[in-house]
């Protein structure tokens, strides 16, 4: 009978420490939703609709693009830093979620990340091989590893007459280092924080993108590129 | 093919039996016991090609791409016993139809687009050129069925099958038993072009390091296809060669519904005129080519691309910069890359040959 007390409560006090040891959870998965518009409208595509800082007016036919270098900053708490990348196709849905694991709880002040492969996977062979990632590889007779961005449409020029535009960015220096400085208090597991990108911003500041004078097929046009990723630097809402 | 006598003694299954299992099935395993389910297969997939997907619901088996390589090759898919899958998916054409534009059914009736290459289709979602078909099983369906193909249907198909005691064991032992059924000799047909893999091309050698195994001509042509000059790979991706996905590729001044494409799928407008984009994998030995067949050889297809883009409103946005500056030597070391795309290897497999 003693034995059997003393198990009984060695057994209530394991219950109680075990409750008292029991705190809340400080980490958990934080979505990233992506969507899309040009300037107020939502994306359409195959639409001759919108009209871009030069003027032009265009329509969209592909978006795909990489996200890497994931960063939540803030004062007072440690950077949180993701080693994923992931491929985005602005037409599937559920690509545009990016779901970040054990992200510590708590109050940042912004988001930092690379529209791109980062210098150190772009290298050709540098993603595993992959039907999406076999698509954006970047050749390796232009320099290598994958394009960070692939940007299609149609667009009507001066005189009326409609041609396509192919904005596609590669090669280290000509990703887009993007940032969303608004504070994202992270406290719910699963919680959903979303972003979204203006397709304009690809055309407008800090320099105007003009398809008549920058081109429309721009892979072997280091200045072009540079040009456009620098847009893309603000191409997410802030 | 299976020959003519032995859809005979298809219909005397107690003939056909010692046949069968000891003439015509050489190459196949012996039978395993009654207890043992069919044994797992892994695809080797060549280290340049991505993770190939597998259903969940039909995993590749021996005893399965056996089935489906029977099937593939046998006669009595069709209405009258006189075609198969091979007769106009032949190896030496890189399982095209025999350098036709068009093939023609039982009936002697002409069909109206190209029969496509079977090769590394298992990394293909949609099949045919418009992707009416998810997938290798669901295309399977459709041949059989199609009434200026092979115009038959599966009940029937299935009847004929289900006599032939070399069809009953091999189902058995593919699927178990009572598995002599329509979904599951397409699912055997499935796993067999899964096998069908081409990754042994003088280009593949000289990826693998063999630095003589392109000609001097092809080594150019290669960096044309991989640059702007040519502007070949963001369709043609490597090492598939195809993107999978779809395109107009600017054939035709007008879009007009004998070129629908995968519009006729979609329904949606700006699908009008954009087919599939074929794997570039033997394509020198697939002519005619296009989804028509109207260029007789690789020399018209680059020039189309070279100065013939025709401009219609789903035009693909890379096909708009206008001509190619493209030579005749750099023509013809395009073609010369194509040309290296040839897999003798594959061609020549006994395990994707006639098994009758």
């Amino acid at each position: 009978m003693k034995i059997t007390r003393t198990i009984l409560g060695l057994a209530m006090a394991g219950v109680l420490l075990f409750s008292g040891c029991k705190k809340d959870p400080v980490i958990g998965d934080l979505a990233l939703d992506i969507t899309y518009k040009v300037d107020a409208e939502d994306l359409v595509y195959n639409d001759i609709r919108y009209t871009n800082e030069a003027g032009y007016d265009f329509s969209v036919t592909k978006m795909v693009y990489y996200i890497s270098n994931i960063r939540l900053y803030g004062d007072g708490i440690e950077d949180f830093i993701s080693d994923e990348i992931q491929y985005i196709d602005a037409s599937n849905a559920t690509s545009g979620r990016i779901t970040l694991s054990e992200v510590p709880f708590g109050t940042y002040s912004g988001m930092a990340f690379t529209l791109g492969v980062d210098d150190a996977r772009n290298v050709t062979g540098g993603l595993p091989t992959s039907v999406e990632n076999n698509n954006m590889a970047w050749p390796a007779q232009m320099g290598g590893g994958y394009h960070h961005m692939k940007f299609e449409g149609s667009w009507r020029d001066s005189t009326g007459s409609t041609s396509g535009f192919a904005m596609h960015l590669g090669l280290n220096g000509n990703q887009s280092q993007c940032t969303q400085n608004r504070a994202l208090n992270f406290s719910e597991d699963g919680q959903v924080h979303t972003l979204t990108m203006n397709l304009n911003e690809w055309f407008r500041s800090p320099a105007v993108y003009d398809f008549a004078v920058d081109g429309t097929s721009i892979m072997s046009n280091a200045a072009s590129m540079q040009k456009l990723a620098r847009n893309g630097d603000d191409a997410f809402d802030n | 093919m299976r020959p003519a006598s032995n859809i005979r003694l298809a219909l005397l299954p107690v003939l056909v039996y010692s046949v069968l299992a000891q003439g015509c099935l050489d190459g196949q395993d012996p039978p395993i016991p009654k207890d043992q389910g069919p044994t797992p297969l892994d695809i080797s997939i060549p280290a340049n090609f991505p993770p190939m997907p597998i259903p969940g619901d039909n995993p590749t088996t021996v005893e399965g791409v056996a089935l489906g390589r029977m099937l593939f090759y046998d006669v009595l898919l069709s209405g009258d016993n006189t075609q198969s899958c091979a007769s106009c998916h032949a190896q030496a054409f890189a399982f095209t139809d025999n350098g036709k534009a068009f093939s023609t059914g039982i009936d002697g009736i002409e069909g109206t687009i190209s029969a496509m290459a079977v090769m590394n289709l298992g990394w293909s979602e949609q099949l045919f050129w418009d992707g009416r078909a998810a997938g290798l099983e669901a295309q399977a369906v459709q041949p059989v069925e199609n009434v200026i193909e092979m115009h038959a249907t599966w009940p029937e198909v299935m009847a004929k099958l289900a006599l032939d005691p070399a069809y009953q064991q091999a189902f058995d032992k593919a699927f178990g038993t009572d598995a002599i059924t329509m979904a599951n000799a397409t699912k055997a047909i499935a796993q067999f072009e899964r096998t069908m893999i081409s990754a042994n091309s003088p280009y593949d050698k000289y990826l693998r390091g063999e630095p003589h195994a392109m000609s001097e001509s092809a080594l150019r042509g290669m960096d044309i296809f991989f640059t702007e000059r040519g502007d070949c790979f963001h369709c043609h991706t490597a090492d598939l060669m195809t993107d999978n996905d779809y395109h107009n590729n600017g054939l035709d001044q007008v879009l007009y519904d004998g070129n629908l494409g995968r519009a006729a799928v979609t329904t949606n407008p700006f699908d009008h005129g954009k087919f599939r984009t074929p794997t570039l994998r033997n394509i020198a030995l697939t002519a005619p080519y296009m989804h028509d067949g109207r260029f007789a050889d690789l020399y018209e297809v680059v020039q189309h691309y070279a100065t013939g883009i025709r401009y219609t409103e789903t035009l693909d946005p890379l096909l708009t910069r206008g001509i190619l500056t493209l030579n005749a030597q750099s023509k013809a070391d395009l073609v010369a890359f194509l040309e290296s795309l040839t897999d003798s290897t594959f061609l020549n497999d006994p395990a994707f040959s006639d098994p009758w």
